[in-house]
């Protein structure tokens, strides 16, 4: 993310290829993470259009890096609630195998397998967290945000934000510390890292 | 267990995947710095050409829409079309809602005000519905307004309301005749009276009530404003028989001197002048001998 700065901001105005792709670049792991660890249905596809609502919305943000880097946070948590809405209410339909081959990861398959775990294990810890507290924790570690831009995008008081992680990090390190459930996960993520 | 007790500095470093200076927390460390390296992985090749691929053309400059960065307040020529065409088209509605509007009223059966309207829609060939037009649509209008303005205009000063008032009513009636001398008598007797009185107007003159000062009757029917002063009924009856004429019928309306518009204009429907205004109208200013018929 520390790619992306004013002129890529201006470029990505005009339109730019290489400010597009700098941007995605920078931000794309970051709301990827986020989408997984709520537990999107389908990250990727929330993650494409984040975006093509950034091109979109482009033309009416005015401000500077931080306030641009709030602002995409803004849509994707945004986008996330509104998917998390529509698919509570339609029926999921099982993939087809051919979907499944396309969209899944490539690459080796042992690191794969181990990633998944760990990211399965996450979800878990992170599930047993408010909506709040998981929101604040989750910009603050995978946007890498700070307490005054988690508060804007979560349009919230820095005092509360502060708050809501105090009470999340309590509550991860309970559900850490009991339970074979926790001790399996910290198992899974030693492996992964 | 312990209670969680840190720092606003350890929470800092719990975040980023360190352990407090103390050394505590280590197990949250090390999940916290997990889930940031799990968590923060792209999207794989693949995935991240197609978003590239759609980010790119929807990002793509169009010919006619121009991004400008901080343009703000500044409309671009294409908005300022549109809002062109926005306002003109705000125009057009509000103008054929007053026109149905209009037509709606007149279809309701309410006489718009005013003739501007009525032409207004004639111009384009409509004709508004229950619209009173009586007076245009005569043949003769024009001719009978043309004799009451003469009439009008040919006002001696010495005249008085009776005679004035006679006199429109023979014009609108297409009569020629010099007025009968006799007819406006009364009058004169009035004026006489009022000027050797030297009072106004509106003080009745003794042993008369103020309805019959004023030209009204005491029934309303009888329009008899000249009774002399100490006059019986039968006398009143033979004046009023003697005084009987086409003319006297128009003249004791009101003051005698009713607007030229009114007196003049026959209704719709071919009706001679002289019958119109008295047949349509009740009658409120004929004496009392064709009121007893």
């Amino acid at each position: 993310m520390n790619a992306v700065g004013q002129e890529t901001i201006d470029g990505a105005r005009l339109g730019a290829e290489w400010a597009w792709t700098s941007i995605y670049r920078g931000f794309s792991p970051a709301i990827l993470g986020f989408m997984r660890a709520k537990g999107a249905h389908d990250p990727e596809g929330l993650t494409g259009e984040v975006f093509l609502q950034v091109v979109r919305d482009l033309g009416r943000f005015s401000g500077g890096l931080a306030d641009f880097k709030a602002w995409v946070f803004t849509i994707a948590r945004n986008r996330f609630l509104d998917d998390r809405r529509t698919s509570s209410r339609r029926p999921a339909t099982p993939q087809r195998d051919e979907f499944l081959v396309a969209h899944g990861d490539v690459g080796d398959v042992e690191e794969e397998a181990l990633r998944a775990l760990g990211t399965e294990r996450v979800k878990e810890l992170v599930s047993r967290l408010s909506p709040d507290q998981q929101d604040v924790l989750l910009l603050r570690i995978v946007a890498d945000m700070s307490l005054e831009e988690v508060a804007r995008v979560l349009d919230k008081r820095v005092g509360a934000v502060k708050a809501l992680q105090h009470r999340g990090l309590a509550s991860l390190r309970k559900e850490i510390s009991r339970g074979p459930v926790s001790q399996g996960a910290l198992a899974a993520l030693g492996e992964t890292t | 267990m312990k209670k969680f007790s840190v720092t606003e500095r350890d929470i800092d470093r719990l975040l980023s995947g360190r352990t407090p200076a103390d050394g505590s927390e280590a197990r949250l460390a090390a999940f916290v710095g997990s889930a940031r390296r799990v968590l923060s992985v792209p999207p794989d090749e693949a995935t991240e050409a197609a978003h590239l691929k759609a980010i790119l053309a929807a990002a793509r400059p169009r010919p006619s829409a121009t991004i400008l960065p901080a343009t703000k307040g500044r409309a671009s020529g294409s908005s300022l079309g549109l809002r062109i065409r926005a306002a003109a088209a705000k125009v057009a509605i509000g103008a054929l809602g007053l026109t149905t509007g209009t037509a709606g009223l007149a279809m309701a059966g309410v006489d718009l005000p005013g003739t501007l309207a009525e032409k207004a829609f004639d111009a384009v060939g409509i004709n508004l519905p229950n619209q009173g037009r009586g007076h245009e649509g005569s043949p003769n209008a024009s001719e009978t307004s043309r004799r009451v303005h003469e009439a009008h205009r040919r006002r001696d000063a010495s005249m008085s309301g009776c005679e004035f008032g006679a006199s429109v009513s023979r014009a609108a009636r297409g009569l020629t005749d010099e007025s009968d001398p006799e007819h406006c008598k009364h009058d004169k007797a009035k004026k006489g009276a009022r000027g050797r009185s030297g009072k106004g107007p509106k003080k009745p003159p003794p042993g008369q009530t103020k309805d019959h000062a004023k030209g009204k009757g005491q029934d309303g029917t009888t329009g008899k404003p000249d009774t002399p002063p100490g006059q019986t009924k039968k006398a009143e009856k033979q004046e009023t028989e003697k005084a009987v004429s086409p003319a006297d019928e128009e003249s004791n309306q009101g003051n005698g001197g009713a607007p030229p518009g009114e007196a003049s204009t026959p209704d719709d429907g071919g009706t001679a002048p002289a019958e119109d205004e008295t047949s349509k109208k009740g009658d409120p200013g004929s004496n009392g001998a064709e009121v007893k018929k």
